[in-house]
């Protein structure tokens, strides 16, 4: 092992904690013996007993249905609203992905996966857009509109530098795929576990956070939705060429 | 009959003149395109906007040049051997826009060009009519009326 590896993993552990502080700051304190009493009659499931993480050589196949999917209504999928409380989606057991962008583990609930693709060699840039937008990239036919999100979910402070993607995480009926540096699990949560936001503020992408897991949730309809409309104040740093 | 089922799915077509941008190939119709220049001696215009690289004397006639690069928000770079001014009508209009290089003339079905995304809604990318996939590669299709406003038509009537 290489001992100078230490203080980097600190540091990463630190900005990571210090980002889901902040996310947790803007739900309401719950009480301290409702907190306590959740976390011991429904513990996150041991990491040992979670699903095998895919290899990433197999990403190209279509995610598997998740255990126990729970059935969204077409009507709510089309028109996402900010909810409060858990999405349809988190109210009984559910399984998330978890990917890693710029230093961050983000998770997206499986039922609203459509696949995963290896970053193409080439992606076709559109001019006079967002400097999220990264472009598009052919996929079954289909124009999949690949955005880098890290420049949305960084925490205030933290200074953007762009990702190496490798993966591309399809989801809204592969309209949309988001950039990520890897794929990391597929994790089961029970709806207990995860700290629902009660409200949406800011970030109304946010589902909530699993701090076991030191990951924030996505909410991938509003996300989708706010992508399409959406005037983030992002940074304006340039993005990386995508041609290898 | 399968000709004309496959002419059919595609839609009414047009021809296109391709040319090419950072690396991207982009199309505009071939109608309001008069003729493809080499580079020539460009007289800059004190005054102008940032993506009006001059004026050219065009057989007499005097010819507004826009940078395409920089109207689109792409690195400008110099022109090379490869670079034209494409010489084109719009609203009345004739001005020159330097691109890279051009390519060639296509025809394309009114099916086949997929529309822009919507992304953002950004006001800057309006003049993008929609992309079209040929040969595993994505075409740009420009709309050429949308290239500048009513106001930066007008203000290119005046330089």
């Amino acid at each position: 092992m290489n001992p100078q590896r230490d203080p980097v993993l600190l540091e990463e552990r630190e900005a990571l904690t210090r980002y889901l502080d902040s996310l947790l700051q803007e739900i309401p304190e719950a009480p301290q013996e409702s907190e306590s009493q959740a976390r011991t009659e429904m513990p996150v499931p041991a990491p040992v007993k979670a699903p095998p993480t895919p290899p990433v050589a197999e990403v190209r196949t279509e995610v598997p249905a998740p255990v126990q999917a729970p059935v969204v209504e077409p009507s709510q999928a089309q028109s996402p609203s900010p909810e409060v409380g858990p999405p349809e989606w988190g109210r009984e057991r559910f399984q998330c992905l978890g990917l890693r962008l710029a230093g961050l583990t983000l998770a997206v609930p499986l039922v609203k996966l459509n696949g995963i693709i290896e970053m193409p060699d080439e992606i076709t840039p559109m001019p006079g857009h967002q400097p999220w937008f990264l472009g598009l990239v052919r996929h079954l036919d289909r124009q999949v509109k690949v955005v880098d999100i890290a420049r949305i979910v960084l925490p205030e402070g933290r200074e953007y530098a762009p990702i190496e993607a490798r993966h591309v995480v399809l989801m809204d009926d592969s309209q949309w795929g988001i950039a990520c540096e890897g794929i990391t699990e597929v994790m089961t949560l029970e709806s207990d576990a995860v700290r629902w936001r009660s409200s949406r503020g800011k970030r109304p992408w946010l589902a909530g956070t699993v701090i076991e897991q030191m990951c924030a949730i996505l909410d991938v309809d509003i996300l989708a939705r706010d992508l399409a409309t959406g005037q983030w104040s992002v940074s304006t740093a340039p993005a990386p060429a995508r041609r290898r | 009959m399968k000709q004309e089922a496959k002419a059919s799915a595609r839609g009414p077509t047009a021809q296109y003149v391709t040319f090419r941008l950072a690396e991207e190939t982009y199309a505009i119709n071939v109608m309001q395109v008069q003729e493809v220049l080499r580079v020539s001696e460009i007289a800059p215009v004190p005054g102008a906007p940032h993506y009006v690289l001059g004026i050219v004397n065009l057989r007499g006639n005097v010819v507004t040049v826009i940078d395409a690069r920089r109207r689109l928000g792409l690195e400008p770079r110099e022109p090379d051997d490869a670079s034209r001014v494409v010489i084109i009508e719009v609203s009345n209009q004739v001005v020159g826009i330097l691109v890279d290089s051009v390519a060639e003339v296509i025809e394309l079905g009114a099916a086949e060009i997929e529309p822009a995304p919507n992304v953002g809604n950004d006001e800057s990318s309006k003049y993008i009519q929609g992309v079209a996939s040929r040969d595993g590669e994505l075409t740009i299709v420009v709309d050429l009326n949308k290239l500048l406003s009513e106001e930066e038509w007008a203000e290119m009537a005046s330089l």
